[in-house]
């Protein structure tokens, strides 16, 4: 590398990654918007031109030489005497990506894409010679090349080379300066340190404050004493205790100064590293190109919210993700074209990214409208790849169900493509997502489409957490993922069984203990008010904690490497006094919730029906039946008793005939369904009554399902009651 | 292409590595009766030494979060002056500890290639000058110690950084 070279590398390697990433939007953007070509190839040009000027400039040959043929290849588009050819698009693409890979080996002073680089730039110059044959009459471009001695310059006429809304100007803008990451990250760290700073100086304060506390008490003392030494000695002791006053006065002054700056350091260093989300325009359209072109499928991209600035980090950690997503979009989305015309849809699928911020958070939706989400099929996977039984699965709603698909190796693709199939992808999607401390959802609607969206602070590098204590030790959640929180009385919480149940809403919560999900034994007794979280995304979970500490705004830092095989961890958050805390990950918190209560449900406690009937001979009939089915039979003799047991002891599901003495079945029903503890209780009315006027009577007053004892039979009873319970369990 | 660009890099990041290793071993030298400087610290009633080069800080320990789920040997996390790093438990890890429990009062810590780590120490012993002719393979088939040095007063097990982190248990790999 010459000296010239070396002075300027790292701006001339980003310079040229622009340059490339503007000319391969280009590209992307004619290819599937031929009207704006007039406008595209000019932007396109002023990018190449400028390439090959500056490489030129700095002796780096085989890249002027790329971006010589690269424009004369792209003459007739220009001219309008030809047409913009997948070929001609691929091969750009391509030529870009090699001056990108070839700038990094330049840096490094190594030959690393040199030779990818000589062998497009080959397949222009015969591209483009191909194209002069046709066009003879056209003079060709040869002049054009620059050398090193004459740089190159745009012509007058062309405009001045515009800057990309938030990102780093062009090098020699006399307003801007580039600066590269490393050093910005540098920064962010030193003010890191001066908020460490600033906590020890309040450490010094607050010693400061109780060294005077224990002055002013010893002056008191002094004053009533009149003993002449000791009254000398107490002069001396005033004018030390003056001067510790002043040095706390100016302590506070520091402190709050300190505060200031690093606040403002904060907000500055922040601001300065927010890029437009329409930096991923180009690399999703070309996603979804790739994908297309290797299914033989058809799909168009739109992109909404481009204008929205995301933290630098951000933007990168989350391109990888919405790639996969995109590219899964074509492969298990989007129908054939066939198949599409078929069914009356349009040849090309519809695959649209939406990026909008919510507050704190940034919230990408990646939807489609293809075939959506098969439940049947998930689960079908799920239990052939023996992640859950039978009975397992049938207790999953469709939510549960779809989270399956973020489980590692799991895919329902039944063939492995290059896009595809090995159940890697949405795994991938999800533990970053999680690093990021947000929040992944699946929605589908069948035959429609399907939709990801992702949830996460719109930065990472500070984030508001909400701090929480367990067993005398301090963790912290990203705010934005708790959805609510709640302070019920011991009372209010409903044991059942094993279980412990919170109802907010009348909708019934699983009280799972912090402690628990991190694997340890809570000791100890639980508070008198227990604070319950409720986390964006839970079905029915909620996380008992034992205290509540406020919430702060503290910069995060990535875990250690060794840390990172332990998933419910997610960050380190370092409190200004000291102490490092962990963030937790919400998402790995709900799913491990999740897998509690299943397993719960499923294996820790068998289901309890409790049947109430005046007749001992029914009641022994539906013991049998449903002991059979594999359930747990508590038996009332009328609907008093039913009522008590339904009261004071775990039932998951009441089989009541309706005339039975002391208290009916149509009455006992009206009684359970205005109490909060029963209120969501799954009743199966068993009447002897088999018209349809009592049926819908029934039903109406709040019975589950109406079951004829005419009609019984015993198959059809243990399926109502199995139906019942996985809708109460979802 | 995207792939490639990537490959590209890593190649690259191989390339700087290989040369400033080469670099490093250049400057260090050969010489058979080099002093070689090394931060000695007592734990678990053993005494061991890491080369001088690897240290970044040394500091009483002041504050330690525990880290819910980690086995024994990773006995928390701590920042010190801007260090963030888990604090290692060298002896149990090593399968050393046969004496007793000890107090932890002081963490050093050691950087390897970037990759910081804390290791907590009863005592830190100072930097002491080792010369290299005291150095002595050690064959306990303990892959992180492969070397001791003996002097009249002491002995010092000297572990191998290096390898210490290229331990499984301390990597990556998800659970």
């Amino acid at each position: 590398m010459d000296d010239l070279l070396r002075e300027v590398i790292d701006i001339f390697v980003a310079e040229v990654r622009e340059q490339a990433d503007r000319i391969s939007q280009a590209l992307l953007t004619m290819e599937q918007k031929p009207d704006t070509i007039p406008t595209e190839i000019e932007e396109l040009y002023r990018q190449a031109h400028s390439m090959k000027g500056s490489s030129a400039s700095l002796g780096v040959d085989e890249l002027s030489q790329l971006a010589h043929h690269f424009e004369s290849a792209l003459l007739p588009v220009r001219r309008s005497r030809g047409q913009l050819t997948a070929e001609m698009v691929d091969l750009g693409l391509r030529a870009m990506d090699a001056a990108k890979l070839r700038v990094v080996g330049l840096q490094a002073d190594s030959d690393v894409g040199l030779s990818e680089l000589r062998q497009l730039t080959e397949r222009l110059e015969k591209l483009s010679q191909s194209y002069s044959e046709h066009l003879s009459t056209e003079p060709t471009e040869k002049a054009a090349l620059p050398q090193r001695s004459e740089p190159a310059r745009p012509p007058t006429e062309e405009v001045a080379e515009p800057v990309f809304p938030g990102q780093s100007a062009a090098a020699d803008s006399p307003d801007t300066v580039r600066v590269a990451i490393d050093k910005l990250a540098a920064l962010v760290q030193h003010t890191d340190d001066l908020r460490r700073l600033r906590g020890q100086l309040e450490r010094h304060q607050s010693e400061v404050t109780t060294m005077l506390r224990g002055l002013e008490k010893l002056l008191r003392a002094a004053g009533k004493t009149s003993d002449a030494i000791i009254k000398r000695g107490s002069e001396e002791l005033q004018h030390v205790t003056r001067g510790l006053r002043a040095l706390r006065r100016d302590l506070l002054d520091d402190i709050e100064g300190l505060q200031s700056t690093t606040g403002e350091l904060d907000d500055g260093l922040r601001a300065m590293q927010l890029l437009p989300a329409a930096l991923l325009s180009q690399p999703l359209h070309r996603a979804i190109r790739e994908a297309c072109r290797s299914t033989g499928k058809e799909a168009l991209l739109t992109l909404r919210g481009e204008d929205v600035f995301l933290d630098r980090t951000l933007l990168e950690a989350i391109k990888t993700p919405l790639l996969h997503l995109v590219r899964n979009a074509v492969d298990h989305g989007i129908e054939d074209i066939a198949v599409r015309e078929a069914i009356g849809k349009p040849a090309a699928g519809k695959i649209a990214v939406t990026i909008e911020q919510r507050g704190s958070q940034v919230e990408i939706t990646i939807g489609d409208d293809g075939r959506g989400l098969d439940v049947t099929r998930i689960r079908e996977v799920a239990m052939s790849r023996g992640l859950l039984s039978a009975h397992e699965a049938a207790l999953l709603d469709e939510h549960e169900s779809y989270q399956l698909l973020l489980r590692p190796g799991f895919s329902t693709k039944e063939e492995i493509t290059t896009l595809s199939g090995r159940g890697v992808g949405l795994d991938v999607v999800n533990t970053t997502v999680r690093k990021l401390h947000g929040v992944l959802q699946l929605s589908s609607s069948p035959g429609s489409g399907a939709a990801f969206t992702i949830s996460v602070p719109l930065t990472v590098a500070a984030s508001r957490l909400l701090m929480l204590e367990e067993q005398d030790h301090t963790f912290a959640l990203p705010l934005p993922a708790v959805a609510r929180i709640a302070l019920p009385r011991r009372e209010e919480l409903v044991v059942l069984g094993s279980q412990t149940v919170y109802y907010i809403d009348g909708q019934p919560h699983t009280v799972i203990g912090l402690s628990k999900l991190l694997g340890q034994t809570h000791t100890g007794d639980a508070p008198s008010r227990q604070p319950l979280l409720l986390l964006r995304g839970a079905s029915g979970v909620a996380i008992a904690c034992d205290r509540l500490r406020g919430e702060s705004d503290l910069v995060l830092r990535p875990l250690p490497i060794e840390l990172r095989r332990y998933p419910l961890l997610s960050a380190v958050a370092i409190v200004p006094s000291g102490p490092a805390l962990f963030v937790l990950s919400p998402q790995a918190l709900l799913s491990m919730a999740g897998s509690l209560r299943l397993a719960n449900d499923s294996r820790g406690r068998r289901r309890t029906v409790l049947v109430a009937d005046d007749s001992i001979t029914t009641r022994s009939l539906l013991r049998s039946v449903l002991e059979g089915g594999g359930y747990r039979v508590r038996t009332a003799a009328d609907g008093d008793e039913a009522l008590r047991i339904a009261r004071s002891e775990p039932i998951d599901l009441l089989v009541s005939d309706v005339r039975m003495p002391r208290l009916d079945g149509l009455a006992l029903l009206h009684k359970l369904r205005s109490d909060a503890r029963t209120s969501m209780l799954p009743v199966v009315l068993f009447s002897g009554a088999n018209n349809e006027e009592d049926r819908q009577h029934g039903l109406a007053a709040g019975a589950s399902a109406y079951l004829a004892k005419d009609d019984f039979e015993r198959g059809q009873l243990v399926d109502v009651v199995t139906q019942l319970l996985k809708e109460a369990a979802s | 292409m995207a792939e490639d660009v990537a490959t590209g890099l890593a190649e690259v990041t191989r390339l700087l590595n290989e040369r400033a290793s080469l670099l490093a071993r250049r400057e260090r030298g050969t010489d058979a009766s080099t002093l070689l400087p090394h931060v000695a610290f007592a734990a678990a009633g053993e005494q061991f030494a890491v080369p001088l080069q690897h240290v970044v800080y040394a500091s009483r320990l002041r504050h330690l979060t525990p880290i819910p789920g980690a086995p024994p040997y990773l006995l928390g996390i701590c920042a010190l002056a801007g260090h963030l790093v888990s604090v290692l438990d060298v002896a149990a890890f090593l399968d050393l500890r046969h004496r007793g429990i000890h107090d932890v009062a002081c963490c050093l810590v050691v950087s390897v290639d970037g990759r910081e780590l804390g290791l907590c120490a009863e005592r830190l012993l100072g930097i002491e000058d080792i010369p290299s002719t005291a150095i002595l393979s050690w064959m306990s088939g303990i892959a992180a110690i492969p070397q001791v040095a003996t002097t009249e007063q002491q002995r010092l097990l000297i572990l191998d950084l290096p390898q210490l982190l290229l331990d499984p248990r301390l990597q990556e790999e998800r659970q």
